[in-house]
């Protein structure tokens, strides 16, 4: 048993790696480790990596772009992963990895100022705010079926379809291909969010993404459009902007990223209001307080919860070493919960006097997604509550066992409408 | 035309996309936000659109007073 008393007479270290280690019991509440880490050892020096979990020192390793850089430096927690493999599978690993490694949340610069400027201009809040009409729409279609049947298993029938949906028609993704590209984006959390746990899986996914990519430029080249693919085929086709191997890497990020996390904001944020009545109560005769929700539901369960760096040069932070070469390991979900920032940190409260996180991070690699995201999670969440004036849970709300995508197995959920 | 330009830091994320910009107009500041570091005139008027527009916060806030008279 995890009870906040547990915690309390567990060894620190031997708590961190069961969470890291995926120990269920711990995954479906890992505040009260926070908290100790917080208190007791901010900087954690285990595993070879730096462990951060307080709102401060996170924000000012992300602000050092050049002391804490987004690529792997030296002997990184990669090859000590690789280290303890067979050649075949050290092989795969480095592959996904050197894949990924091109994605833009962990390139700098001039690499990432260079394909970030590239995609920047479609995820503006003015373009943001012109796809309102569609969310609106396709919200109202999902919401139908589950208003028929009177239930709702949230996740699989409405939360990872509408995110999915608007980032596929952004980037020239057919509708029908939704479970293609779901499928292929679980075997990624999984290897992410796991300490690369299935490394053939993720490996035979990314080699499908990009056949599939591949068939989609084609689609695109005969037809251009107005959207993003066919900018970022005009950047890889000048040659100077964009490789080949970074637009299949931009697309796959922008695919995965552009929907699981949302797909969780959308759900993270719905279970908080219903295990919190008042808050529920509050939203419902003041909908108005919708865009304060998404942000304390961003605060509150985090849905992108780790960010790694690696220390390009030696560096102390809160009087720990941190020598050149080490991975660090950012924990947005626990400085999101930190007493030292924030009132009362554990209770879910929307009407907060200061509402800032750091759940899209901040500084050159803040959420390339953000506007999007708050405005589909408002829209979704907004219409299911409008909707249904009764929503009661159907079962039990369990949190996948996965360290950087903080959501929840299943959703369900039962509807009555208006 | 007076043109006039705000940065909003309490909405600011230190994004830098107005720096990069406009990186003779924006700055980012002692707090780490960004801020306007000289006068701008009209003639500052596109790139301050431009910044305006890349803001992922909506953070910078451009006007345009017509003078009187």
């Amino acid at each position: 048993m995890t009870t906040p008393e547990a915690v309390q007479a567990t060894d620190l270290v031997e708590l961190t790696g069961r969470y890291f280690d995926l120990e269920p019991e711990i995954v479906q509440d890992p505040y009260p480790l926070f908290h100790r880490l917080q208190a007791e050892a901010p900087v954690l020096i285990f595993r070879s990596m730096a462990t951060l979990t307080r709102y401060a020192d996170i924000e000012a390793v992300i602000r050092d772009m050049e002391t804490y850089v987004s690529r792997p430096v030296g002997a990184s927690r990669v090859e000590a992963a690789a280290a303890r493999l067979d050649p075949h599978r050290a092989a795969l690993l480095r592959e996904n990895v050197a894949f990924m490694g091109q994605w833009l949340s962990v390139s700098d610069p001039p690499a990432h100022t260079r394909i970030r400027g590239l995609a920047h201009r479609a995820f503006t809040p003015r373009h943001v705010a012109e796809l309102r009409q569609q969310v609106q729409r396709i919200t109202g279609e999902l919401l139908d079926r589950a208003a028929e049947k009177g239930r709702v298993e949230l996740i699989d029938e409405f939360a990872f379809q509408l995110p999915l949906f608007v980032i596929g028609a952004m980037l020239g993704a057919p509708a029908e291909d939704r479970r293609l590209v779901r499928r292929l984006s679980n075997a990624l959390a999984d290897f992410i969010g796991a300490e690369y746990r299935g490394i053939e899986e993720a490996n035979q996914a990314i080699k499908e993404f990009r056949s599939y990519l591949h068939d989609l430029y084609e689609k695109r080249r005969a037809s251009p459009g107005p959207d993003l693919l066919t900018a970022f085929m005009e950047a890889e086709a000048d040659g100077q902007r964009l490789t080949r191997d970074e637009l299949d890497a931009t697309m796959v990020q922008l695919l995965f990223a552009g929907h699981e996390t949302t797909t969780n904001l959308i759900a993270n944020g719905l279970h908080a209001l219903l295990t919190h009545p008042d808050q529920l109560a509050r939203v419902r005769a003041e909908p108005q307080l919708i865009g304060n929700a998404v942000e304390e539901f961003l605060r509150w369960n985090t849905s992108s919860q780790v960010l790694h760096r690696s220390a390009s040069r030696d560096s102390q932070i809160a009087g720990v070493g941190i020598p050149r070469g080490m991975t660090l390991r950012l924990f947005l979900g626990a400085a999101n919960r930190d007493p030292e920032r924030y009132e009362e940190p554990d209770r879910f409260d929307m009407t907060r006097a200061d509402l800032k996180h750091l759940g899209f991070g901040i500084g050159p690699h803040y959420c390339l997604g953000q506007a999007l995201a708050r405005m589909e999670t408002a829209i979704a969440v907004g219409t299911i509550l409008a909707r249904f004036p009764v929503i009661e849970l159907d079962g039990p709300a369990r949190w996948r066992p996965n360290l950087q995508l903080r959501g929840l197995e299943a959703l369900p959920l039962r509807l009555r409408a208006a | 035309v007076l043109v006039q330009v705000t940065v909003n830091s309490r909405k600011c994320m230190a994004n830098q996309m107005c720096v990069r910009t406009a990186p003779d107009i924006f700055e980012l500041g002692t707090a780490g936000y960004s801020r306007v570091k000289r006068e701008v005139t009209a003639a500052d008027l596109d790139k301050l659109r431009e910044a305006e527009e890349m803001c992922p916060t909506s953070s910078i806030m451009v006007e345009v007073l017509e003078e009187e008279g």
